[in-house]
């Protein structure tokens, strides 16, 4: 299909000079915190990976349900690159939030409500992948997946909403009555393109794990039946 | 306090990250291609 490949092409080269932008707007153009420093430059990339690895579980749950009212392996494709590229962004998002954490807080690690949920959704993931390994049946498996996915993904608005429900030390970009995060308007300006910029990286990578995976089934599917 | 040596670490991580995966990505489609 040449239109979907150009349009492919097309979403690749958007999403590698968002991100570049990206970077150039926040080292560039955003100020330096004034007690932080330059560390708190991560912010930017660290929720927006947070931000998008959280919208691909929420994917990874809404094409299981698909999958189990079509029953179309296409949906279950999806659910799997939607799962792993989930798991991509929620392990960057906590590795730069280790780093930052390092010189603010003095620690790399520390069980805050919001660290230790994110680290259950990141298990309640994982597990994911060991539970499809454990099944050989591909039917039984992307059902299994597609109903763990489902209900997996409770894990998701725990860790979202953890820092607004419990006392935590992790900062909190946008809340009421003046809770959340000052930033400046350069700085929200350079927020908003980052997330942008992810969420086009994002759905570039979707989109080619679709495609791998979509191939590797069928050639799973013509092995099986050789 | 300088915390800039933190920024280039949290960069390297996020953008290396992402590298990593278009990679494997890049690997696992030739791979579907030649199978």
């Amino acid at each position: 299909m040449p239109h979907t490949r150009r349009g492919l092409i097309a979403l690749d080269i958007l999403a590698v000079l968002g991100i570049l932008f990206a970077f150039v707007i926040v080292i560039w153009f955003t100020p330096v915190e004034a007690t932080m420093g330059a560390v708190q430059k991560i912010f930017y990339f660290h929720v927006s990976a947070g931000w998008v690895g959280m919208i691909s579980f929420l994917g990874a749950a809404v094409a299981s349900g698909i999958y189990l009212s079509t029953r179309k392996t296409i949906w279950d494709a999806l659910a799997v690159s939607l799962v792993e590229i989930g798991m991509v962004f929620a392990i960057i998002n906590v590795l730069s939030g280790m780093i930052w954490a390092r010189p603010i807080w003095n620690t790399w690690w520390t069980w805050d409500p919001r660290l230790t949920t994110t680290a259950i959704m990141l298990l309640v993931y994982a597990a994911y992948w060991i539970l499809r390994s454990a099944i050989d049946d591909n039917e039984r498996k992307a059902a299994f997946g597609a109903v763990y996915t489902i209900v997996g993904f409770i894990s998701v608005p725990v860790t979202f909403f953890s820092i607004r429900l419990y006392r935590t030390i992790h900062p909190l970009v946008f809340g009421s009555d003046n809770s959340g995060m000052a930033l400046t308007p350069r700085m929200q300006t350079a927020f908003f393109i980052s997330l942008a910029a992810f969420t086009l990286v994002f759905l570039a990578l979707v989109w080619h794990r679709w495609k791998i995976e979509v191939n590797a089934q069928a050639a799973n599917e013509t092995e099986g039946m050789a | 306090m300088d915390t800039s040596a933190y920024l280039l670490a949290g960069y390297i991580v996020i953008l290396g990250g992402i590298s990593l995966y278009v990679l494997s990505l890049i690997v696992r489609s030739n791979r579907n291609k030649k199978s």
